[in-house]
């Protein structure tokens, strides 16, 4: 028909959603609104073939007429108006949606991925891991973040919370442990899990902090063939992880393992070297970086800001496990109190339990839900004997001869949410009480230590005493120098970190290739998906497999033998309390993933349509079973 | 990265749902994910019509195997049905992409396999192409693709690619090493200028590729005519349509095909002869069947194989090998006789009518039958349907070119659609078939028959002046030769060096033992590939060349239709376009080219100098590209030619009188009992330097089997899957028999893909004496059981 009327063209006019459009005889509503770019929604025309009319999306009004017409099977007519866009029609074309949805027991985008601040390729990975291979299963995810181990043992896991599985058996899937479990598996088959270096590229980069986001930074830089100095203060890489992070959770046998894999790409690891002391930024300028990345953490502990902080006995949790991680001896005595709900109140809790403290009080101003300590971490605190003091908050320490003896603290209760979503604790009047203790170590966030960059001309974000960057590009006001991680965020989770370095790394990258601002940003620029609903379904439920994890007596007793000041990394009071997936576990596990990932996602015309219609619903799920 | 291949590869989601319906390695339908929407069921049989799906009492669809292998179905894995489907249940398994199909650059291209030109888009990531769509920029294709199209882009990315340009140091029987390209090209320059100064510049000859862009074509040319200064140039054409080329010429004053793919939908009937469409031309054939199941066109196919097309015929007739012209003759008398010739399109349009129909006298539908073995009322049907249709069309291929009679087939064909006035309006017409993605344009940028571009006469001094002032050279004055002659020039010690660009007549040649042997008899040989094929591994340099998908320029395809190709990702290590290479040897041979505007400069260039190309330039080719003749910049193509009148002297179009004639050919005797005819298979092209490299069609057919007929197979002590040998006069191969009446009794098919047991080793040098295109489809030849290894072990 078309064909016919290209040879003679008569061209008329009709009118579709108030605009005026010219037709070609033969032409139906759909062709035309399509040629002029108005957008009639169609699941089944498709110019290859007749159409049908079936999957009714393209109905549409017809000026004076009371039924709907099917754009795609109805040819235009000289004066015709024609509707394509009203409330009505909405509806029907959700509910029309929501039919097809009935029957499309799959998902778009995995928001485990979505979730994860590294964007691992999760159902990858896990994916690969039911097939047995474990080196491509770690390969996939250094793509991403190059310490799988490091990662699979400390995450907080912010992709297991919107993981579908939980709609099933309202448990996500073990997706951290399975990582460890991937990484420690390849770690032992000693296959490659990292590609070759690109060329040498000729241009050097100084990373400046060997934490993990500096790692993670010098990881990609050398794989992109450039040449990366690390420069970091202490005496050994790792920044949080190595002083931060207690063996018990992270041995260092497996972190000295993935530092030496980055190292492996070519990297120049320099220790003690302090910035402001031995190098400053435009010294590393002269010296031939071509671009800087500073990567200094937030290593400063926040002052607690109370009366007597200042005393004998009173020092802050980071520095109380730095210490003993560097077999220092510290002697805390028998009473320990701890003051706040995080990951480093409870890594300082369960350390002190195993340098010798028997009475170990854990004091937060909130109740257990809304402490920002992984759910599994306070149970572990359970286990191994530590006081949970809840909805409490000091007022002051207690000292005696500049001697710190006790706190004084205050009960409160939980009232409106804050701006973190969580119930703000408010305090109860005249319920002041005292708690003694031999030390007090204060957990309550970290600050970056600005002093130490001593850079006048560095930019810094006042407020928050943290580094200034672009967020589009993550470079300071300085050309060639970039920054990321908790120095410029604040305090924040290592996959955050890791993360940053990663992104870090292409910033810097696309620099040195000559990118302009807007080159830098679109080389990190992250795709988020949108989401709608669809009932996640599965044969059979299958729950948890959980993380098997030493025994607590046995735990307590190795507490007792402890010898504070000894080597950690032999101490059996130190040992890794999760033990790991055995193969079988882990394959049962692995199985229970419902694989969220479909290669049509981001053309399929049902996920746009029903995004754009509000379609997606749990409602169906289990109606109308698909076969 | 491997690394990100294998995540792609994910296991169906959950333990007891439903196994998915596999067609490996291409797709597989998951129906977790399926809405019922049946759209790859009716794409499937309303547009390509294969038995293939079907529908369950659930809504969902599944194989009329009842199995979950579209191996035990018609399925051809075009993937038609993963294009349509709008969810993502159909899963394209060769998709190597890692992020979401929205967030990849799209590339839209041509496709570089066969003559249809179909429009395709790239998808591409990190640099590499991870999969491919198809795009409905193009009226060619109008969103159809075949297998090839679809999943045979891998070898863009394979291992074997070269890499950098490799040279023979030490002479002859020194290895290939790489070379940087400054060394490689200094060298090819000084060895052609040698042999150039000791033996003359016709002692040199250039063999082009219709597998390159126009753009590519044209500069090779030129280095040919300015800096070789010989017209020594020739190009695969010969091979295939070369005597269509030579008998439309002769007919209608032109080469080219006279309609389009909007044509071929329009038409009301087809006589399709000697084109095996569904397998060479898959776009073109659904195409017809488009024409004939919505609109009930008829199809008449005039096939000695029982090929596919045969089971959408209304009409087919089975003539001998070798009797297309006393077939096609038989149709004119039919239609003569019975008062169908349209008398008026005659009288006004054409010239020799007379003479024509003189000669037509003996060819009678009874002497028809005796000499073609085709039933006299199956000839009266076919003509019939032809004659009475309000739009006819022709389509043919090298079923017609490839004898020694080919320009004669041809021309039989040109007085059918002269007799009955199927040309000059829309859905009316002939198309021969070309086979590759540029033919047409390489024929236009490198002329045949002594030929400058825009088939300007090399000895008319007025078009030998314009070139002259165009590139400041005095154009060469020599005869030009042909392939076969070239390559017979190497064998007696004529030509003394060779420059062969995206060619590999090592595979695609007739007797390629002679050939081999005058190749290696040359003082220097050039080769120009993506992979070191059976012809590189010969040369003395070896330059690296950039694919389609990593270069600028156009294909002209076998509707005229000029479209963009366009560069989606890097050429590998060190390779570069074709016409980059060429200038650099070019100038470094003392004719300096350069271009700094690129492939669209040189199309300026091409522009300025052939008249049908005059409105053409880089910019006005988006969506359908432009159909030359297209003469300035307002000018919007042409459709169908000869509405008006034939670009013949007199403006009409020619009768010529042809006969059946066997003279010469290599006909079956009693000690070489069959026909051997050669030809392609879907899921290869050409010498499968690209497809044999693609992982997907490899695995389809990875390798060669020769088709029997079942008698003959009784005959011969031959059973479905044994090792057979074919011989004939000019040598023997080793390979799988294949049982089926598909052939005819008498005759035995062979496929010319593959290198491990060459066609061509078996194929003759004798050529049609007008167009030199050789006999490809008659070959005498006999078959033998082989006892092998795998032939114990074949099942």
């Amino acid at each position: 028909m078309k064909l016919e009327a290209a040879v003679s063209p008569e061209p008329y006019r009709l009118k579709i959603d108030g605009k005026s459009v010219e037709a070609m005889a033969g032409e139906t509503i759909l062709e035309v609104a399509r040629r002029v770019g108005i957008d009639i929604p169609a699941m089944c025309a498709d110019p290859r073939m007749k159409p049908t009319g079936d999957c009714e999306l393209c109905n549409v009004v017809l000026g004076g007429q009371a039924d709907l017409v099917k754009a795609c099977m109805t040819v235009a007519e000289e004066g015709m108006t024609v509707e394509t866009k009203n409330s009505e029609l909405k509806a029907l074309r959700k509910d029309r949606l929501n039919t097809y949805l009935a029957d499309h027991n799959a998902y778009c985008q995995p928001p485990c991925t979505d979730a994860c601040p590294a964007g691992i390729d999760i159902a990858g990975y896990i994916d690969l891991i039911l097939k047995k291979d474990y080196a491509g299963s770690t390969a996939l995810i250094k793509e991403m973040l190059p310490l799988p181990g490091v990662l699979g043992r400390v995450c907080p896991r912010p992709c297991e919370d919107p993981c579908r599985r939980v709609q099933i058996d309202e448990k996500p899937v073990a997706i951290c442990a399975l990582k460890r479990f991937a990484a420690d598996k390849a770690a032992e088959t000693g296959l490659p899990t990292q590609p070759e270096p690109k060329p040498a590229t000729g241009k050097r980069v100084a990373v400046v902090g060997a934490g993990p986001t500096g790692l993670s930074a010098a990881y990609y830089l050398a794989l992109e063939g450039h040449k990366v100095t690390l420069l970091e203060a202490e005496n050994k890489a790792g920044g949080m992880l190595r002083f931060g992070i207690p063996p018990y959770r992270l041995p260092n046998s497996v972190l000295d393992q993935e530092i030496n894999d980055i190292l492996a790409l070519g990297v120049e690891l320099k220790t003690n070297q302090i910035m402001g002391r031995d190098y400053q930024i435009d010294t590393l300028k002269n010296q031939g970086f071509d671009a800087v990345y500073l990567s200094i953490g937030a290593m400063v502990a926040k002052p607690a800001g109370i009366p007597g902080d200042d005393a004998e006995g009173v020092m802050s949790a980071i520095k109380f496990l730095a210490d003993v991680n560097w077999n220092k001896t510290v002697d805390v005595g028998k009473r320990v109190i701890v003051i706040g709900g995080g990951f480093t109140a409870a890594d300082a809790v369960r350390t002190a339990r195993r340098v010798g403290a028997s009475e170990v009080t854990m004091m937060y101003r909130r109740s257990r839900k809304e402490m920002s300590a992984a759910a599994h971490e306070i149970h572990e605190c359970d286990v191994e004997g530590v006081t949970l003091d809840l909805l409490t908050a000091p007022i002051s320490v207690i000292v005696e001869n500049r001697r710190a003896v006790g706190i004084t603290s205050q009960r409160m209760e939980l009232g409106e949410p804050d701006d973190s979503g969580r119930r703000r604790p408010v305090p109860i009047p005249g319920s002041e009480y005292d708690t003694p203790a031999d030390t007090v170590l204060m957990a309550i966030g970290q600050d970056v230590d600005v002093a130490s960059l001593n850079e006048g001309d560095l930019g810094l974000d006042e407020r928050w005493g943290t580094i200034e960057v672009d967020p589009s590009t993550m470079m300071t006001n300085l050309p060639g120098v970039f920054s990321g991680g908790d120095c410029v965020t604040g305090a924040a989770t290592v996959v955050e970190g890791v993360g940053a370095g990663r992104l870090g790394a292409f910033a810097i990258n696309a620099y040195l290739n000559g990118a302009d601002e807007a080159g830098i940003a679109a080389a990190i620029h992250q795709h988020k998906p949108k989401f709608f609903d669809i009932g996640a379904k599965a044969a059979s439920p299958e729950p948890l497999n959980e993380m098997p994890v030493l025994d607590g007596d046995g735990r307590l007793k190795a507490f007792d033998n402890a010898e504070n000041g000894g080597d950690v990394d032999n101490d059996e009071a130190f040992k890794e309390v999760e033990v790991g997936f055995s193969e079988e576990v882990a394959l049962k596990e692995a199985s229970r993933c419902l694989m969220c990932r479909c290669q049509a996602a981001g053309v399929c015309t049902l996920q746009s349509l029903s995004l754009e219609y509000g379609a997606g619903t749990k409602d169906y799920l289990g109606k109308e079973a698909w076969k | 990265m491997n690394i990100a291949l294998k995540a792609k590869e994910y296991e169906p989601v959950d333990p007891g749902v439903e196994p998915p319906l596999v067609s490996w390695p291409f797709f597989q339908l998951e129906f977790e994910k399926c809405i019922k929407c049946l759209q790859c069921v009716r794409i499937c049989d309303e547009v390509q019509h294969r038995r293939v799906y079907t529908i369950e009492k659930s809504g969902y669809p599944t194989l009329v195997s009842g199995t979950n292998d579209f191996r035990d179905t018609q399925c051809n894995n075009c993937g038609q049905c993963v294009g349509v489907c709008p969810t993502g249940a159909l899963k394209d398994l060769s998709d190597t992409g890692v992020l979401p199909k929205n967030l990849r650059n799209k590339t839209t291209t041509t496709c570089s396999y066969c003559g249809v030109g179909c429009a395709i888009e790239l998808e591409t990531e990190m640099g590499k192409v991870v999969a491919v769509n198809p795009s409905l920029a193009s009226d060619a294709n109008i969103g159809n693709l075949c297998v090839k199209g679809r999943f045979g882009m891998d070898f863009i990315h394979h291992p074997d690619r070269l890499t950098q340009p490799l040279m023979r140091r030490g002479g002859k029987d020194s290895p290939l090493e790489p070379a940087s390209w400054d060394e490689a090209i200094a060298f090819t320059a000084k060895r052609l200028n040698e042999v150039k100064a000791k033996h003359g510049a016709h002692s040199l000859a250039g063999f082009t590729s219709a597998r390159a862009t126009n753009e590519d074509n044209f500069v090779f040319q030129k280095m040919t005519r300015c800096a070789f200064g010989t017209n020594n140039i020739d190009h695969c054409a010969r091979l295939c349509h070369m005597a269509s080329a030579v008998a439309l010429k002769k007919a209608v004053g032109s080469s080219a095909p006279s309609a389009s793919s909007p044509d071929v939908r329009m038409a009301t009937a087809f006589i399709v002869c000697g084109t095996n469409t569904t397998v060479t031309h898959p776009v073109i054939s659904s195409q017809v069947f488009k024409a004939k199941y919505e609109s009930g066109a008829k199809i008449v196919v005039i096939d000695p194989r029982r090929i596919e097309m045969v089971d959408h015929a209304d009409v087919w007739l089975r003539p001998k090998n070798g009797t297309n012209v006393a077939v096609l003759n038989g149709l004119a008398h039919i239609i003569w006789k019975a008062g169908l010739a349209n008398d008026a399109f005659i009288e006004a349009r054409t010239e020799n009518w007379q003479n024509y129909i003189k000669g037509l006298e003996k060819y009678t539908p009874e002497y028809v039958e005796e000499v073609s073995g085709v039933p006299k009322s199956r000839l009266q049907e076919a003509a019939l349907i032809y004659a009475e249709a309000s739009r006819g069309m022709l389509l043919w291929g090298m079923g017609i070119t490839q004898h020694l009679t080919g320009v004669d087939g041809a021309l039989a064909m040109a007085n059918l659609s002269l007799l009955s006035g199927h040309v000059g309006r829309p859905g009316t017409g002939f198309i021969p078939l070309r086979g590759q993605s540029n033919v047409q344009g390489c024929s236009d940028m490198q002329g045949q028959h002594n030929n400058l571009p825009g088939y300007h006469d090399i000895k008319d001094p007025k078009d030998r002046a314009k070139f002259e002032k165009a590139w400041g050279v005095a154009m060469p004055e020599d005869d030009f030769l042909t392939i076969i002659e070239m390559e017979e020039g190497a064998c007696d010690g004529n030509i003394k060096a060779m420059y062969i660009m995206g060619e590999n007549p090592m595979g695609s040649s007739p007797d390629i033992k002679e050939v081999e042997h005058g190749l290696k008899k040359l003082e220097f040989l050039v080769v120009q590939e993506l992979f070191l094929s059976e012809t590189a591994a010969l040369a003395d340099v070896v330059f690296p060349a950039a694919s389609f998908a990593e270069k600028e320029g156009t294909f002209t395809n076998t509707e005229r239709r000029v479209q963009l190709v366009r560069k989606a990702v890097e050429p590998p290590g060190e390779a570069r376009a074709d016409w980059e290479i060429i200038c650099d040897v070019s100038t470094a041979m003392g004719y300096s080219m350069s271009y700094p505007g690129g492939a669209a400069e040189i199309m300026e260039e091409i522009a300025s100098l052939v008249p049908s190309y005059a409105g053409i330039c880089h910019e006005r080719l988006g969506g359908s590209g432009l159909q030359w003749p297209c003469f300035d910049t307002e000018h919007p193509g042409t459709r169908f030619l000869y509405e008006d009148n034939f670009p013949t002297a007199s403006g009409k179009g020619l009768f010529h009188v042809v006969n059946q004639d066997d003279a010469g050919e290599d006909v079956a005797d009693d000690d070489y009992p069959l026909n051997l005819s050669t030809g392609r298979l879907l899921e290869h092209y050409h010498t499968g330097t690209m497809s044999r490299r693609s992982k997907g069609l490899d695995h389809m057919r990875p390798e060669g089997e020769v088709e029997v007929h079942p008698e003959d197979a009784r005959r011969y002590d031959l059973e479905d899957g044994c090792m057979g040998r074919i011989v004939t006069k000019r040598g023997s191969i080793d390979v799988k028999v294949f049982v089926t009446d598909r052939t005819p009794e008498g005759a035995i098919f062979y496929p010319f893909h593959f290198a491990e047991a060459p066609a061509n080793r078996l194929t003759s040098a004798t050529f049609d004496k007008a167009s030199q295109t050789p006999a490809y489809k008659r070959t005498a030849a006999k078959i033998g059981r082989v006892q092998s290894k795998q032939d114990a072990s074949a099942s």
